[in-house]
């Protein structure tokens, strides 16, 4: 009996836990997810909602309308609402990725992942009833998005036809994401049928290997693990290439191209792959997936204004060797990351290490007057120190002043950026890469640019990247 | 007896009826508010006779038939929260619910009786166990007539259904106190065994984890050996690991689907027997949020089972997660209650018996809260108290009355004790 009494606290500790543990998680989870879940395209009670409260206006970061509801009684004196977006044709099409369409073509677009302020969720009871006795109709809060229509339709103009792609310009001072597109796209107000090509949002869910831009990481890697990588006398020979056997897949350099006996920093402009590959060798794969990791590469993200694809370094966990290994060095191999996070990856290197969060809500205002919500930069993670963010910086601002990013330059500004030429095995073209900041306090922007089955990074995205800075500084 | 003792227990009664008056006003206020949804006569008739009933069951009962007040009180606050769930969505089936309560309610008040009276129960025990294989095998025969659904626990008669490996939850709980108090701890491994093989066989996985969570519990309880229980968790990982080898593609089938299913419910949504339960409970749960949407306002009906396996969700969904965390806690001090009668128990075989009843309560709300959270796989077993359907609660309820007995047996002694004492004390020693 004693012996009994002796191990009943023990059991009575365990049987209290399993009564309280699930619903724990079950909290913990509806803190972490519940607005993924509330706004998923499954949920019924959001479409109830939706005929029971008037859907607010959209704007951008300028006041330009990019939704809103128009009331109107048919001949029954029912009440018909009818959603219509921006008035211009191209703004419609450039911002649609982000606003979505009243159908939900495009998944987790503002339409649907900011429902709780657009149906005023938030509204409290006097509110409720003082709008109640107005017209008898319950009108939800108008957001202002950070986006700048203005900026996405010169892109959506200037973006190469009939190719797929995505472009992300976003503030890396401060996380706002001024743009955010993918191609093709279309017009949500008078588009019959939308397939699911089009409705695709490739800046947050397409997950594909990034090519050259990766070796950003690699770089950080080698900088922060091997310092006598960096060091002035240390040289690569590069021969066009690393044979590792017969059946194994062969580091290729673009073309073939033999860069000679190269420094870190020139192979980095020029966009040696063997040099990084040799690099990625040197460091191992559990310094290389470190660094990836300190990138936010294998996050679960959960964003508070938008939904992005968690991008992976490897499909599983068993360390990388030689080819694998050196392949992800070069940005190639099983990396799988978006637009959007190549964008914050760039913006951390520009903000000296520090990683902001990407935020599309500029702010949220009942019809009244109350404000629901105010922006506010918030920090996501420090991916890498000042110093080494200073060095890549300065090698980035290499590539456009001597390397393969050459077409990217605008006069009177420091532009950084990286070339990507992904190699995918079932195109038969390879896709063109971007990224890039301007190093200027006074414009604090950085953008990625992704072009499908086009060419070199260097040849297609480089151009549209120089344009887009045009545009943004006025030069 | 001392004034002491006298003042304690007259301030016990005071908080006691507190209690009751809280749980009366809360279901007033509750089926009040769905009355002024609906205008119907029989929710205004409910509003004024479920705090009713609640008195009379809290505050009668016990001068019929020894009970402990307090468990009462939540027992019947849990009922009663089954059949407001139930009548929010449909008043047929909330009414049923009633009547299911005063079924387990008889159930509660006999094996309470049975345990408080019977003296000896080591000629019962073989008889129990005949019992309990007996009914386990009953399914088989009804096999061909049911094979649409998971798991063949079901058997019918007519238009009454009922799951026999829901009543033999009792019995279990009995040939294991009674093992386990005489030493014979092969026997009660053995006997475990053997139920859980019955219940593999019907794949109700759901109910195997709750018997042989309870056994395991009660196991380390009675031996307080670790080493035991982890040689035990072993084999039996290991069995599953044979089974999975040898049977991968035909009883694993399912098994792998709700594995899937709890990993990433939203990628199996559209498939059959996919995630659509789990994702459709997770939404409501993300609906109701905190605070909760409100009672009659939200739509968990949306879940395909939502009022037995999923009735927990509707819980979420209407009165929020800071409640159902509440709610859970009320199972939770059940649960400690149970540990605590057996701490109070004088005899090895009682002891175990009460702490049986608080952990195959624990193991259950564990398993079906677990599966609805996306904490692990979800398995098919109903929410005790809460789910609708009659061997469900017949069941909870018998093990309730159990823990009953028990605690009326430690009340028994301890006035006898008592007795003793205050002769004494008369007595000048």
């Amino acid at each position: 009996m004693k012996q009994l009494r002796r191990s009943m606290r023990i059991v009575a500790f365990v049987l209290v836990l399993m009564i309280l543990l699930p619903i724990g998680y079950g909290a913990y989870s509806l803190i972490r997810y519940g607005t993924r879940w509330r706004t998923s395209e499954y949920n019924t009670y959001l479409s109830t909602l939706k005929n029971e409260v008037i859907a607010g206006d959209i704007y951008d970061r300028n006041g330009v309308r990019l939704a809103t509801t128009s009331i109107s009684t048919d001949m029954d004196g029912e009440i018909v609402r009818t959603r219509l977006y921006a008035d211009s044709a191209a703004v419609r099409s450039s911002v649609v990725h982000v606003v979505g369409d009243t159908r939900g073509n495009v998944k987790n677009a503002a339409e649907s992942f900011l429902a709780e302020y657009l149906y005023g969720a938030n509204m409290t009871y006097p509110e409720r009833l003082s709008q109640l006795s107005g017209n008898g109709l319950l009108r939800g809060d108008n957001v202002r998005l950070t986006i700048d229509s203005a900026l996405c339709t010169y892109i959506n103009s200037i973006f190469p036809q009939n190719h797929s792609g995505a472009v992300v310009v976003m503030n890396y001072k401060t996380g706002e994401l001024l743009a955010e597109m993918s191609f093709p796209n279309y017009d949500p107000q008078f588009a019959s049928s939308v397939s699911v090509y089009q409705a695709l949002n490739r800046a947050t869910r397409w997950l594909s290997a990034p090519g050259s831009t990766y070796k950003i990481i690699t770089l950080a890697s080698a900088l922060q693990n091997l310092p006598s990588a960096a060091a002035a006398d240390r040289t690569f020979g590069c021969t066009g290439g690393i044979v590792f056997g017969e059946h194994e897949r062969n580091v290729m350099d673009y073309g073939g191209t033999a860069h000679g006996s190269i420094s870190l920093k020139s192979a980095f402009a020029q966009s040696c792959n063997s040099t990084f590959a040799v690099l990625a060798l040197e460091l191992g794969d559990k310094a290389m997936r470190k660094t990836a990791e300190s990138f936010g590469i294998g996050d679960d993200f959960t964003f508070r204004d938008l939904v992005v694809e968690n991008s992976a370094y490897a499909n599983s966990s068993v360390a990388l060797m030689g080819a694998d290994l050196a392949w992800t060095g070069a940005g190639q191999n099983e990396l799988a990351v978006t637009p959007l996070h190549m964008c914050m990856i760039a913006s951390a290197v520009a903000n000296g290490g520090v990683m902001m969060e990407p935020r599309l809500l500029l702010s949220a205002q009942s019809i009244s007057g109350v404000e629901r919500a105010a922006f506010e930069p918030i920090v996501y993670r420090t991916a890498m120190d000042a110093k080494t963010a200073a060095t890549i910086r300065e090698y980035m601002r290499a590539v456009v002043t001597s390397g393969t990013g050459r077409s990217a330059a605008v006069e009177g500004l420091s532009i950084c950026g990286k070339t990507g030429t992904a190699e995918i095995d079932t195109q038969e073209k390879d896709n063109a890469w971007f990224v890039g900041f301007i190093a200027d306090d006074r414009y604090p922007f950085a953008l990625c640019i992704a072009v499908e089955e086009a060419g070199t990074g260097g040849s297609v995205a480089a151009p549209l990247a120089q344009n887009i800075f045009r545009y943004l500084t006025g030069k | 007896m001392n004034i002491a003792l006298k003042a304690r227990k007259k301030k016990r009664r005071t908080q006691l009826s507190a209690l009751t008056a809280v749980v009366m006003l809360f279901f007033f206020a509750a089926f009040l508010l769905l009355f002024l949804k609906d205008l119907s006569l029989q929710t205004l008739l409910m509003a004024v006779l479920t705090p009713l009933c609640i008195h009379l069951v809290v505050k009668l009962l016990p001068r019929l038939f020894p009970m402990d007040q307090m468990l009462l009180t939540l027992i019947s606050f849990l009922c009663a929260l089954g059949v407001l769930l139930q009548y929010r969505y449909s008043a047929t089936r909330g009414m049923t619910q009633v009547f299911n309560c005063g079924v387990g309610l008889l159930s509660m008040i006999g094996c309470a009786l049975l345990v408080r009276h019977i003296k000896n129960w080591k000629y019962l025990i073989f008889p129990i166990i005949l019992g309990s294989c007996g009914l386990l095998a009953l399914p088989f025969v009804f096999r061909a007539a049911n094979a649409n659904k998971g798991a063949t626990a079901w058997v019918g008669v007519g238009s009454i259904t009922m799951q026999p490996s829901e009543l033999v939850k009792i019995a279990i709980l009995f040939v294991l106190s009674y093992y386990l108090s005489r030493r014979k701890v092969v026997s009660a491994i053995l006997f475990t065994g053997l139920m859980l093989a019955f219940l593999v066989l019907q794949r109700d996985l759901g109910t195997a984890a709750i018997y042989g969570g309870t056994a395991l519990v009660m196991l380390y309880a009675a031996t307080s050996s670790p080493l035991l229980i982890g040689s035990i968790l072993g084999a039996g990982v290991g069995g599953v690991a044979i089974m999975y080898m040898l049977f991968k593609n035909s009883y694993f089938r399912t098994v792998q689907n709700r594995i899937n299913n709890w990993l990433d419910p939203f990628s199996t949504y559209d498939q059959l027997g996919g995630g659509y339960q789990i994702v459709q409970a997770l939404i409501a749960h993300a609906n109701g949020g905190f605070w909760g949407t409100g009672l009659g306002l939200g739509n968990a009906n949306v879940i395909p089972e939502f009022r037995t396996d999923f009735i927990f969700s509707a819980l979420v969904n209407e009165f929020g997660m800071i409640f159902a965390v509440l709610v859970l806690c009320i199972y939770a001090f059940i649960a400690l209650r149970g540990v605590d009668i057996a701490l109070r128990s004088s005899s090895a075989f009682h002891s175990l018996l009460a702490l049986g009843c608080a952990a195959i309560l624990a193991v259950q709300t564990f398993i079906i809260i677990g599966g609805i959270m996306k904490f692990i796989p979800m398995t098919g077993v109903t929410m005790p108290f809460l789910s609708y359907g009659g061997t469900s609660l017949v069941s909870v309820m018998g093990i309730m009355g159990v823990l009953q007995g028990v605690a009326s047996r430690n009340e028994r002694s301890l006035r006898e004790d008592e007795k003793l004492a205050d002769m004494g004390e008369e007595a000048g020693v």
